[in-house]
This record gives structure tokens, C-alpha cells and sequence, in this order.
């Protein structure tokens, strides 16, 4: 039975204000201003509850409640610092995700906007869900339930393309999770007792060393929602969704969800001190992202399709967070944090001005980016800095991350994880860079008055039949609803304003 | 923190954005810019230290740091006077960029705020090589930007395994710490090697040489007045005393001779030239006492004014005629260009009584008695030889009329008014930076005929034996690396991309592939997901039992 006090009202008023998020697409009109309103409203309130939920934590007050009790295993909710950063970043990012997704929806006339919506705010639902988790089973069920939600956004358009992608993206999450973590979850409650969430883990003594590995590992390969080679294939294959939805998998929710998940076991169930000696002779556990990095170092610079390189640069991007918290040092951990953190608002300003651009050209592959600098200037300045912050130029977020990886590494001497840091930051250069190219590629008058643009960014005195541009100073962005550009303009000064953002999150984490 | 000049020029810089369609105003705040952040130098402290969230910034405003930044902030007037010639405004924003970063890495007393400077300083050089509008631009600061990313995280795994031992953010000498068991001396000559690759060493030289001639003209000034020189210093700071410079200086004096005696395009050549500079720099550097030290400083000083001068006259005559090979050259009827030329060769070839010779001969005799005391010789020897006299001294030909803008006219004429204020009165006018006069144990009659000897010697062998000249490529083992990887890689996804051949094995794959294509229940959308969604809520239901 949930147990009310004061601050537990609050999570409750803050989960019910998301809950509220889910029936308004269900009772307003298609990209109409009051669904508008009442969305981001809601989400903007989301984010004011969980600041106060932060002003709390900060004090000392961390609210827990059961909602479901069923002896041993329960649904239980509790405020803990890395829950709090996971919460933070999902309220931050929903709100541009609202903003964003909207008008992406009304301009690119996608259908059934209700039941892209209401899916939409289920997963940032089920995410808060995960962060706020006081157990493992309560984040086993959310993070299936994630999996669930995430279908009919995949799927939203059904053509073939989509239901492979889909039948691929479903056997790898499900199957890896059902053999693989939730046996793992009911060995540890079996033989443990229970699955809360404790501060430097609870499992030490339980198991023999080997056992633990073990289970360690299957945890690891569980939670395939952190596309570790070889249960990366999912992700690629979630690409054939529209931009937003990529976005909500790549930069928001999905990947977040496995690297959180993945973060909790280490530090909560397992505890960093634990794995230390598990793993003192050799931590070998850091060469699973290794070969993960690496591989995806290779495989994105085959690609010219834009979706799949930003596709094999996430999983190289996540491989580089858990590489981090793999090397089992308190250092590492935060710098694990912070990538995680940096990582979400690159890559969703990545995504988002990769949608705009869709949005305005139907452009698919690097090829189809020429032209796009002058059309679109400030979108190709969005993709600049982003890519610059992937790459890990200071003084952007990347950076920021990169570095505090670095030092964590090389504070224990593993010359080898700085190695590969550095061999996966120059291939990444070397595919933001090829990206860049095209964009700001110098391009003749022609071949600018030549550009097919969708009919609603053509100027109103052209022969729309044609769809042609009438001068190379037409800036076609210009068109594009202003909530796309305050939502990029809000996840670009998270990239920008990183170094302020990682103080918050440094004060966070030293409640663990 | 607002007198730093990094800061006083990105201020400005924000200024000619905002500016840029008034063209006055814009020019107004591109020339006051540098004179703002000259201000700033001179009256910088000596050391400025902050807390910014527990980060230890430190700001390091010492007499060496300041003349080296004067000597960036007269470039910088000169560049974006003829940039403003030119009328070349994306060229003026991004090159007092580069230069803002350039000041901000040259102040740094941390290692973050160095590493900050040279990642950015990176990336404004290679955007300035982008917008070069050649055929081969793109190409060029493609490769510009690889080459110097792998330097910068070369310099990286340095600064962090550093860090990590030394538990503080600060400057130190690296020299001192290979010695120390607790620092890996892998690491730190990696460190090293990042730097050399930024100073264009042998066998990395090829950034500078092939691709700064895809830059402009004006965004040519620019390049060739920061990232080697700013490098050379970082050297100077980090790695004085160590012997192994001497023979990477050696190395690149005679790399660079060789190839500056064929090189036929003159902007090539003048990297080569500058290459040889940083050789006899960092030879001097190896040697580390205080009387080296400041001899490097001094020389490095009035290299940077005769480099940017000497620059500006051959983009000047470049960008008026057209030519870019030594062998088109022609006499050239403008004094102010032959003026400026004659004054920047001057001090470039140490003409006895200029003050560079009393410098170089300081740098000389750091190595009496010794067989490195050839490299200067022979640097000097080459540096004469290769430069175009003769086409200078053609008769029978028609000379070149070159017409000047106004702006290129004041460029040329305050590099050259510099030049003869340092030249003449070099020590001297140290006092403007709050250093202190310098004497050196130089027999100056012994060493003034010495180099007479020299230049006569070199002038006469370019007059008399003429060497075919021809278009030079420069060695980059890094494009080097990068070509044979990309070679491998398309080789390898050329070969998987291949159709599997058809054979009668088990596999996992076959077999899920004729279950999914022949039972198409199991492969519908709807019911897969229904399956999926029953299993989970069975599984969730016989758990709450067992609970």
C-alpha cells in the first residue's frame, strides 16, 4: 500500500501531471493551438515538478512509495541520485520532443497524429517510471513495457520496410531480455531476498565470484536497449521510423533506458567496490564496448544514408559510456553520467536538424545535403556544432565528457580504453567531418535555383508544380514552424552550456 | 579575465558579425581589433590565477608570452588590412579567430586552456583552408583537420596522463618529469610527437606544404603566421633541454633545404623556408639554457614579422598577376612591394646589421665546437640559394606593373616599418613589453663577415647554377595511414558485400529464414505482437505466484 506524506504527493502529483500528457492528443483537435497549449503546458509542468522534486533531493528528502505489493517482488517507486539525472534529462527533453514532434507531424502530414502522440508520451512515461524505480523488478517490467510502447511509433507508417525493421528491433529486445535479464532478476531475488536498490549493491556474499559474473553478464546482455555488440542490430534496423521517433529511440528515451539500466545494476545491485575485486586481477569486462566501438567505427564510414551513420554513431557513443562505467572507478562512473547526459542533447540536435532538413528536401542520403547551407543556414550551423560536440571539440559537451573519461582512465593507467577513446573520436571526425562537407560545400547559383524543395517551403510567387527555388539567398527555414526552432534552440544551448549543466550533475552524483 | 586578449578579440569578433553588412564599421572594428588586444598584452599581469567550478585556470602573462603576442597582433593588423583589400570579410572573421585562439593558447598557464586554444585554433585553420575556393580546398582541410586532430589527441593522452599524476591543472616541464618512474615516458613522447606534427617536422610536413596553398591569399597570411610558430613555443615551455630535439631539428633543416632548392611554387617554398626556421629554433630549444631560451624567443619574435611580411608581398603579387611559380616571376615595378621584399629578406637571410643576425649568431654559438654549428650555415647557404634572383635580375625583360589597393599599400608599409624598428632597434625596444635588454657573447665583426661570406656565396650559386624547379608534394605519414586505411576498408566491405555462396549447411539463419517465409503466421505484424504481449503477461502473472 502506497504510504502518502508530503514529498510523496509530489512524485505522485508529477507522474499523475505525465499521466495527463496521454489523453490530451485524445481530446483535441490535430495540430490545433489548444492541443499544442496543452501539451507542452503539461510538459513544461512536468519539468517545474520535477525541479522541485530536485530542490528535495538536494535537502536530504528522498520520497519512496510501493504502488503494487506482491510479497517479495513490488512496484515501488524512490528518489535517488541517478534516477534524479535520468528524470531531469527526460523532463528537459520532453518538452522539446513536444515541441518538436508537433509541428514535424503537421508539416510532413503523417497520419494519425493521436496515436503517434499518446505512444510518445507513454515512453517518456515509462522512462520516468525507470528512473524513479525502486527495484529491479519494478524496472524490469517498465523497461518491457518500453519496448511495448515504442511498436506502434515504429510502425507508425506500415510498409514492409517498417515491419522488418520492426520484427528485428522486437526479437533482439525481447528475446535478450527474456532469457537473458529476467532470469538473471529471479536468481538475485531467490537467492538474495529481494531486488531494492541499494547504495553500493547488495549481492556481494551471496553468490560464488564466477556466479556473479555471471549473472553480471547476463544483466549486461539483458538490457540490449544499450546496443552492445552482438545485440546492437536493433537499432539500425528502429531507423525506418520518421525523424522524431528516431530521435525519441537515439537520443531520448530507448538508448538512455539500457545505459541507466546498465548504470543502476553496476552501482546499485552489484556496487562498484564489489566489481572492483570481482574483476582485480583484469577487468576484461571493458573489452565488450571495446569490440563494440570499434566495430561501429568501421561500419559507419561505409554509409551515405544520414539515418544509418547517426545510427552506428549511437551505438559507438553508448559503447564509449559503458566503456566508462566499466572501468569500476567512482571517476569513471560520473564520467559514464556525464556522457550519457551530453550525448542525449547532441545527438537529438543531430536528429532534429536532420528532420528539418527532411522536412524541407526529402533528403535521405550526404549527397542530397549540397545546397542545404544556403537554404537552411541555421540548421547547417545546429549540425556544426552538434557534430563538433561529438567529435569532442571543447568547448561543447563532447568535450567535456571525453575529458572526464579520459582522466578516469588514465587514473588507472588502462592506456588501452584512452587508446581506443582516441582511435573512435578520430573516426568519428572523420564521418562528421564527411557530413559537414557536404553541407557547407560550396554550390554554384544553378545548382541552389535547382534545389526540389516540399511544395510548402517553395516561395509563394513560383510555380509550385515546379517546386523550384527563385534565389540563392532563399532561406527556406524560415518557413519552418517556430516550435521546431525553439526546440533546437533549447537542446543546442544544452550542448553549448554543458560545462554549467555538468556541476549539477557532479552535485548529484556525490550523494552516491 | 576581460583583459585577456583572447577575449578583447572574440568581443570584436562578435562585433564584425554583427557588422558585416556595414562595411565601414566593419573595417573600423577589424583594424582597432588588434591594436584593442595589443593594449590588453601590455598590460596583463604576470599571472592571473581563477577558480572557474573547481577548474584552476591560470593565465600566464609573462615577458616571453607578451613579445610573442605582440608580434601576433601586428600580423593580425597587417593580415586584416589586406584582407579588408581584398574585400574578404568570412576570411577576416575566421582568421582574428584563429588568432583570438592562438592568443588564448599562447597565455595559458594550465593545460586545459592550451588544449582548449589549439582545438579551436584547428578549427578555424581548417575552416579558413575550406573556404579557399580552389579545386582541391575541400580536400585540403579535410585532410588539415585529420592531421591536426590526431596531433591534438596526441597532445590529449599527454595532458591527461599528467594530469592524473600530477593532480593539478598546471604547466610544467615534461623535460623534467621523464625521469620519473611514475610517468610513462610512452606517453610523453607521444605528447611530443603531437607537437612536432603541429610544427610541420619531418615527416609530418605535408599539412603546411600541400595544403595552405589551397587556402586564399589573404587566408594564406593568416595560416602561415600561427599554428607553427604558437607549437614551436608550446615545445619551448614543455620539452626545453631535451637532447633529441636537436636531431628532429637537423632533420628538418635538411628535409626542407632539399625540397625549398626544387620547389617551383612560391608559396610552397615559403613554408619550406619557415620549416627551416622552426628547425634551427628547435635545435636551440634542445639545448635549454637560459642564453638558448631567449635567443629562440627573440628569433621567433622577428621571424613571425618577417614571415607575415615577406607573405604579403608574394600574395600581393599573386593575387595582382596571377603567377605562383618562382620561374614566372619577373622584375616587379612596384617600390612599395620590392621595399617590403628587400627589407623581409633581409632579416630573413640575417643581413649583417640587422638585429636577426646578432640573434641567429647567438642561436650559432650554442653549438661551437660542434658539427651541428653547420645547420645554421647551412641554413642561411639554402634559404639564399633558393629564392627566385635570377627572374629578378632578368635583363631584356619587361618588368611586372603591379597596382596596390590602398590597404595592401598600409599593410606592406607597416610590416615594413616594423621590421626596420626591430631590425634596426631590436633590443632596444624591448622595454615596451617589460623585459629587459639582452647582450649576447657574439664577436659581431667575426660574425658579420661570416654571413657575408654566406649570402655572397648563395647569391652566387643561384645566379650561376640554375636547379630545374618543378612542383613539390611534402611527406604526411598521417594521410599516409589514413589512405591505406581507407584502402583496406573498401577493400574489406567490397569483398563482404558479396553474395554468400550457396551451400547445403545447417545454419541458424537458413533455418529462421525458411520458418519466417513459409509459416507466415508467425511473421505477421499483428500477431507476432500479440504473441510477444501473451507470453510477457504469462510470465508476469506465474511470478507474482511464485511471489
Amino acid at each position: 500500500m502506497m504510504q502518502l506524506a508530503g514529498p510523496n504527493i509530489l512524485v505522485i502529483l508529477t507522474i499523475f501531471i505525465g499521466i495527463v500528457n496521454l489523453i490530451t492528443p485524445f481530446i483535441s483537435k490535430e495540430d490545433s493551438p489548444v492541443r499544442s497549449f496543452f501539451l507542452i503546458a503539461t510538459s513544461v509542468s512536468f519539468l517545474c515538478n520535477v525541479l522541485m522534486l530536485d530542490y528535495l533531493f538536494l535537502n536530504g528528502i528522498e520520497p519512496s512509495f510501493t504502488i503494487l505489493d506482491f510479497g517479495k517482488y513490488s512496484i515501488a517507486l524512490r528518489l535517488e541520485s541517478l534516477g534524479m539525472i535520468f528524470l531531469n534529462l527526460l523532463a528537459v527533453l520532453w518538452t522539446c520532443s513536444l515541441l518538436y514532434t508537433i509541428k514535424f507531424l503537421a508539416i510532413n502530414e503523417i497520419k494519425n497524429s493521436n496515436r503517434f502522440l499518446f505512444f510518445l508520451n507513454c515512453c517518456i512515461m515509462t522512462g520516468s517510471f525507470i528512473a524513479l524505480s525502486a527495484n529491479l523488478f519494478t524496472m524490469f517490467i517498465f523497461y518491457e513495457m518500453l519496448t511495448l510502447f515504442t511498436i506502434p511509433l515504429i510502425v507508425h507508417s506500415t510498409n514492409k520496410k517498417s515491419t522488418q525493421g520492426l520484427f528485428k528491433y522486437l526479437k533482439i529486445l525481447m528475446i535478450s531480455a527474456l532469457l537473458l535479464l529476467l532470469p538473471a532478476i529471479i536468481i538475485i531475488y531467490v537467492n538474495t531476498g529481494g531486488g531494492n536498490f541499494v547504495q553500493g549493491g547488495f549481492i556481494a556474499g551471496h553468490f560464488k565470484d564466477s556466479h556473479a559474473i555471471i549473472l553480471l553478464l547476463m544483466m549486461i546482455f539483458g538490457t540490449a536497449k544499450s546496443a552492445l555488440f552482438p545485440l546492437h542490430g536493433w537499432l539500425p534496423s528502429a531507423m525506418v521510423a520518421s525523424y522524431p521517433v528516431s530521435a525519441l529511440l537515439h537520443a531520448v528515451v530507448v538508448v538512455k533506458t539500457g545505459l541507466f539500466c546498465t548504470y543502476k545494476i553496476i552501482a546499485y545491485v552489484f556496487g562498484i567496490t564489489y566489481l572492483q575485486t570481482l574483476f582485480a586481477s583484469y577487468n576484461w569486462l571493458v573489452l565488450f564496448p571495446i569490440v563494440t566501438i570499434i566495430y561501429s567505427s568501421f561500419q559507419v564510414l561505409r554509409f551515405n544514408e544520414i539515418k544509418m551513420i547517426l545510427a552506428y554513431s549511437t551505438i559507438n557513443q553508448l559503447s564509449i559510456a559503458l566503456l566508462s562505467a566499466f572501468l569500476l572507478s567512482p571517476k569513471g562512473f560520473v564520467a559514464a553520467v556525464m556522457h550519457m547526459i551530453s550525448h542525449s542533447f547532441s545527438k537529438v540536435c543531430m536528429f532534429y536538424a536532420a528532420g528539418n532538413i527532411y522536412s524541407v528536401k526529402n533528403s535521405y542520403n550526404l549527397s542530397e545535403l549540397v545546397g542545404i547551407k544556403n537554404t537552411m543556414p541555421k540548421t547547417s550551423f545546429v549540425m556544426l556544432i552538434a557534430g563538433l560536440s561529438l567529435i569532442g571539440i571543447p568547448p561543447f559537451a563532447g568535450f567535456i565528457s571525453k575529458f572526464y573519461i579520459l582522466l578516469a582512465a588514465a587514473e588507472q593507467n588502462n592506456f588501452l580504453v584512452i587508446t581506443i577513446l582516441l582511435i573512435s573520436s578520430l573516426f568519428t571526425a572523420a564521418y562528421v567531418i564527411k557530413m559537414l562537407i557536404f553541407i557547407y560545400r560550396p554550390s554554384s547559383e544553378h545548382f541552389i535555383l535547382h534545389l526540389k524543395l516540399k511544395p510548402y517551403f517553395v516561395e509563394a510567387s513560383e510555380n509550385e508544380s515546379t517546386n523550384r527555388v527563385t534565389s540563392s539567398n532563399y532561406e527556406a527555414e524560415k518557413k519552418l514552424p517556430i516550435f521546431m526552432i525553439i526546440s533546437i534552440i533549447l537542446c543546442l544551448s544544452g550542448v553549448v552550456g554543458f560545462f554549467f549543466i555538468q556541476q549539477v550533475i557532479v552535485k548529484f552524483l556525490g550523494f552516491i | 579575465m576581460y583583459h585577456h586578449p583572447a577575449f578583447i578579440v572574440l568581443a570584436f569578433i562578435v562585433g564584425l558579425i554583427a557588422t558585416r553588412k556595414q562595411e565601414k564599421i566593419f573595417r573600423y572594428i577589424a583594424l582597432f581589433m588588434p591594436i584593442a588586444a595589443l593594449i590588453s598584452i601590455y598590460i596583463m599581469p604576470p599571472q592571473v590565477v581563477f577558480d572557474l567550478f573547481k577548474t584552476g585556470i591560470i593565465w600566464d602573462g609573462s615577458f616571453y608570452n607578451k613579445l610573442i603576442g605582440f608580434a601576433f597582433c601586428i600580423v593580425l593588423i597587417a593580415a586584416n588590412l589586406y584582407s579588408i583589400g581584398q574585400n574578404k570579410k568570412l576570411e577576416i572573421i575566421l582568421g582574428s579567430a584563429y588568432a583570438a585562439s592562438s592568443l588564448l593558447c599562447l597565455f595559458a598557464g594550465d593545460f586545459l586552456s592550451l588544449f582548449i586554444g589549439l582545438e579551436l585554433m584547428m578549427l578555424f585553420s581548417s575552416s579558413i583552408i575550406f573556404i579557399g575556393e580552389g579545386r582541391f580546398s575541400i580536400r585540403s582541410a579535410k585532410k588539415y583537420f585529420i592531421t591536426h586532430f590526431t596531433s591534438s589527441s596526441l597532445i590529449l593522452l599527454g595532458i591527461v596522463h599528467i594530469i592524473s599524476k600530477s593532480k593539478s591543472l598546471a604547466l610544467i616541464s615534461i623535460t623534467s618529469l621523464m625521469p620519473n618512474p611514475e610517468y610513462s615516458n610512452v606517453v610523453l613522447i607521444m605528447m611530443l610527437v603531437g607537437l612536432l606534427i603541429n610544427i610541420a617536422a619531418f615527416p609530418f610536413s605535408g599539412w603546411m606544404v600541400n595544403y595552405y596553398q589551397n587556402a586564399s591569399t589573404s587566408g594564406f597570411i593568416y595560416l602561415i603566421s600561427f599554428t607553427t610558430k604558437l607549437s614551436l613555443l608550446l615545445i619551448l615551455k614543455l620539452f626545453s633541454g631535451l637532447l633529441a630535439l636537436k636531431y628532429i631539428g637537423i632533420m628538418m633543416i635538411l628535409y626542407a633545404s632539399i625540397k625549398a632548392i626544387l620547389e617551383n611554387n612560391i608559396l610552397k617554398l615559403l613554408c619550406y623556408l619557415s620549416i627551416m626556421a622552426m628547425g634551427l629554433m628547435l635545435m636551440g630549444i634542445s639545448i635549454g639554457s637560459f642564453v638558448a631560451i631567449n635567443s629562440v624567443i627573440c628569433y621567433l619574435f622577428i621571424h613571425i614579422l618577417y614571415k607575415a611580411s615577406l607573405s604579403l608581398c608574394t600574395v600581393s603579387v599573386i593575387d595582382s598577376t596571377g603567377i605562383i611559380d618562382c620561374s614566372d616571376l619577373k622584375k616587379i615595378s612596384n617600390n612599395t612591394i620590392v621595399l617590403s621584399s628587400i627589407i623581409s629578406i633581409a632579416m630573413m637571410i640575417s643581413l649583417p646589421g640587422t638585429s636577426a643576425l646578432q640573434i641567429k649568431s647567438a642561436i650559432s654559438h650554442l653549438f661551437s665546437g660542434d658539427v651541428f654549428y653547420l645547420a645554421p650555415i647551412l641554413l642561411s647557404l639554402i634559404t639564399v640559394y633558393s629564392l627566385p634572383w635570377k627572374n629578378c635580375f632578368k635583363k631584356h625583360v619587361a618588368s611586372q606593373r603591379i597596382m596596390l589597393n590602398n590597404y595592401t599599400r598600409a599593410s606592406l608599409i607597416l610590416m615594413s616599418f616594423v621590421l626596420i624598428c626591430v631590425g634596426l632597434f631590436g633590443s632596444k625596444l624591448l622595454f615596451l613589453t617589460n623585459g629587459t635588454t639582452f647582450d649576447y657573447p657574439v664577436m659581431f665583426s667575426f660574425d658579420s663577415l661570416k654571413q657575408l661570406i654566406i649570402i655572397s656565396l648563395g647569391f652566387y650559386l643561384a645566379l650561376k647554377y640554375k636547379i630545374k624547379k618543378f612542383h613539390t608534394e611534402s611527406i604526411n605519414l598521417i594521410e599516409w595511414f589514413g589512405k591505406i586505411f581507407l584502402q583496406l576498408h573498401s577493400w574489406w566491405f567490397s569483398k563482404s558485400n558479396e553474395d554468400p555462396p550457396i551451400t547445403e549447411s545447417w545454419s541458424i539463419g537458413s533455418l529462421e529464414h525458411q520458418i519466417s517465409t513459409k509459416l507466415t503466421v508467425i511473421h505477421n505484424q499483428k500477431t507476432a505482437i500479440f504473441i510477444v504481449f501473451i507470453v510477457f503477461l504469462t510470465i508476469l502473472i506465474t511470478l507474482l505466484l511464485l511471489a
